[in-house]
């Protein structure tokens, strides 16, 4: 389970530029809940993700992942726990390495590494095997350097790498932003099907509203470094792409809605 | 295709040249469609160039033909091809169609069984007035005594029948008991027994209880303005000049001209060049002790503002109460209208989507039943002026519509 809980942060205090990028969010994940997260740029949403996956310290409030208070956790031991994929499908991977030595490196991830052969025949099958119902023909390929593959083909495979553990959490920053709609289609129904075959817990951050109606159990939308709305359950069920486009234009009206309008419509509402 | 309208007298013709399938079909409604939204309601296609017609044309045709004879239209097809009236004919369509053969340059220039009512033009809008009931007034009385933005008890609440003999509008909820309405009351719009009520639970979009068979609605209301009477006048309204729009407070003003009083009740119709107004996300039921609902910021969290001029080109139902009198009883529910000294205004309008209405004098109680028998309401707002410097939204405006009026008188208590 992961636990937020009343986290802030800002960026360059004190100076011109003071950014007030998480104005005390708190949220809880229960094991196995997919959660996206939308909002307009500036809105912290992927603030939230990288305080999670550590990129930062945050100012004040807790983390709490799996039973452990993360907090002051640096990054690469929160990533013993976590799964993460990014917006940028060249960002996860070695382009040099070939697409097997590239999963050999995740299957170890957090683990002790010596100095013994890293593939071997046994590793390679169940790497073939693993990547087999990715439908795209990378089993015949394992040997060929992972930067020959398109932007689709190796975000699947990062997301694969990401989730080869079984993490504790897995964070998906925008990850399929950066690719054709097509192998963005692809991209996302794997990782629904991934993520509810594994039982992960996960936090997407998202700019797509049909991919927030479509592949979480739960969405969350952040303003202004705060959360709200979150749509889960029964409400989730029924949403549809025109609420979530309704719940934007309620937060703009809102920030419209500003004193020199109160002073204008109150003496006109009896 | 091209599609060129020539302005006849009494109707357009719409000259179509070339294919009308299933490529320009939807092209060929909507050009229909945007005429008719201007209130042309008698068209005819001259289809001398028409030279291909696929189903889905004709489908377009036959779509044509319906929104037209919804309104009391005309629609014809004149001067076709040989192809085009085979076409039609052994599709079955002829007879639907009213296929003209006959040349129809001779025929009368104007629709003399049209009812035409007095008329006159005032700021590019041009005006009709139909008498209804020259002595027929409203009888307006309060519904609860809630006082914004006090502390709701369930002692000012009041059951209200909202039935074909009456028009409200305020804020409450469709419910048993006080505490089944505290934490859904919103504002609502009621006219005909057809009633649009915005839940005051953060909701989109309004629900809505019609009145069937002997099914009467009713609302709790907290506070509210609810009108017993008959009609006295109908207004129509169009621009004259392109770019012309009516503003709420000329409409207001246009209704006290029609009925010759300084208070008037009434319900429009009329399609929307842009509203201005709030509505209540969370309901008064709900405040608590410590709450200041009236104070900004906390006010954000209790009304939602629309922001922008919203709704431009649906359909707004609107049900107001408006007094120029200054008459000391109607003021706690009819706030001052700020472009106008002295004038005072209640009004809520129910947004649909647009669907022309029939020209000439039309019943209220049929246009409000046929709104609500289409797509659902979209939206409720309690109407307001924005009139600060350079950010001001102004007034909500509509471009053409019907507006049903009757003088009001105003009780201060609930008979």
């Amino acid at each position: 389970m992961l636990e937020l809980n009343n986290v802030k942060k800002t960026f360059f205090p004190g100076t011109p530029n003071e950014v007030q990028a998480l104005r005390g969010i708190s949220m809880k994940l229960e094991d196995g809940c997919f959660a996206a997260i939308i909002g307009t740029n500036g809105s912290g949403k992927s603030t939230s993700l990288n305080a999670v996956a550590g990129s930062f310290m945050v100012d004040s409030g807790q983390i709490h992942l799996d039973g452990h208070d993360i907090t002051k956790w640096p990054e690469y031991r929160r990533a013993s726990l976590i799964g993460r994929v990014f917006q940028n499908p060249f960002a996860g991977t070695a382009a040099e390495m070939t697409i097997a030595e590239n999963i050999v490196l995740s299957m170890r991830r957090g683990k002790t590494r010596g100095l013994g052969l890293a593939l071997n025949r046994r590793i390679r099958e169940e790497i073939k095997e693993r990547i087999r119902p990715l439908n795209m023909g990378l089993e015949t390929r394992i040997d060929n350097p992972i930067g020959t593959l398109s932007g689709g083909q190796r975000q699947a495979l990062t997301l694969l790498m990401a989730t080869w553990l079984r993490p504790k959490l897995l964070l998906l920053d925008e990850h399929t932003a950066a690719l054709d709609p097509k192998s963005a289609a692809q991209v996302a129904v794997l990782t629904k099907e991934i993520i509810e075959r594994e039982k992960l817990t996960a936090l997407m951050v998202t700019h797509s509203m049909q991919q927030a109606v479509q592949l979480p159990h739960r969405i969350i939308m952040m303003h202004k470094g705060q959360i709200v709305e979150d749509i889960y359950g029964e409400r989730k069920a029924r949403v549809k792409v025109a609420d979530l486009m309704n719940a934007f234009d309620r937060v703009r009206r809102r920030d419209l809605f500003d004193a020199s309008v109160a002073e204008q419509v109150l003496p006109q509402f009896a | 295709m091209n599609i060129t309208p020539i302005q006849k007298k009494a109707w357009l013709e719409l000259k179509v040249e070339g294919r009308l399938d299933a490529s320009w079909a939807e092209h060929f409604f909507s050009t229909v469609a945007a005429h008719m939204r201007e209130g042309r309601h008698d068209i005819r296609v001259d289809a001398t160039e028409l030279n291909y017609l696929s189903s889905a044309g004709m489908r377009s045709l036959l779509r044509a033909h319906r929104e037209l004879a919804a309104v009391s239209g005309q629609f014809a097809i004149i001067r076709a091809s040989e192809f085009v009236i085979r076409t039609l004919s052994m599709s079955g369509f002829d007879s639907l169609l009213k296929l003209d053969l006959a040349d129809q340059d001779d025929a009368p220039e104007a629709d003399e069984s049209e009812d035409k009512g007095a008329g006159w033009t005032s700021k590019g809008i041009r005006f009709e007035k139909f008498a209804i009931d020259p002595d027929a007034r409203m009888e307006v009385r309060p519904a609860g005594r809630w006082i914004p933005w006090a502390r709701l008890d369930a002692a000012e609440c009041e059951k209200i029948p909202l039935g074909r003999d009456c028009i409200a509008i305020g804020t409450g909820a469709s419910a048993e008991s006080f505490e089944e309405a505290k934490d859904r009351m919103g504002d609502f719009a009621s006219a005909a027994g057809c009633t649009a009520w915005l839940p005051g639970t953060g909701a989109d979009s309004p629900d809505y209880i019609l009145q069937e068979g002997r099914f009467v609605p009713e609302l709790l209301a907290a506070n509210g303005l609810r009108a017993v009477g008959g009609i006295s006048s109908l207004l129509r309204f169009s621009p004259a000049e392109e770019g012309a729009s009516l503003e709420l407070s000329t409409l207001i003003e246009s209704a006290f001209a029609a009925t010759g009083a300084t208070s008037v009740a009434f319900v429009a119709i009329a399609e929307v060049d842009g509203l201005v107004g709030v509505s209540l996300t969370r309901s008064p039921g709900l405040i608590g002790e410590n709450d200041k609902p009236a104070e900004f910021p906390e006010l954000r969290e209790w009304m939602s503002f629309c922001g922008e001029r919203v709704h431009s080109g649906k359909q707004a139902l609107l049900v107001g109460f408006a007094d120029a009198s200054r008459s000391g009883l109607s003021q706690p529910l009819l706030p001052a209208l700020p472009s106008r000294n002295g004038w005072a205004a209640h009004v809520h309008a129910a947004v649909f989507p647009f669907h022309p209405l029939p020209n000439g004098e039309i019943y209220m109680s049929d246009c409000v039943a046929q709104l609500f028998a289409g797509a659902e309401p979209s939206a409720l707002l309690h109407l307001v002026e924005d009139a600060r410097p350079t950010l001001g939204l102004g007034a909500s405006s509509f471009l053409r519509g019907a507006c049903w009026c009757a003088p009001a008188t105003f009780h201060s208590e609930a008979r």
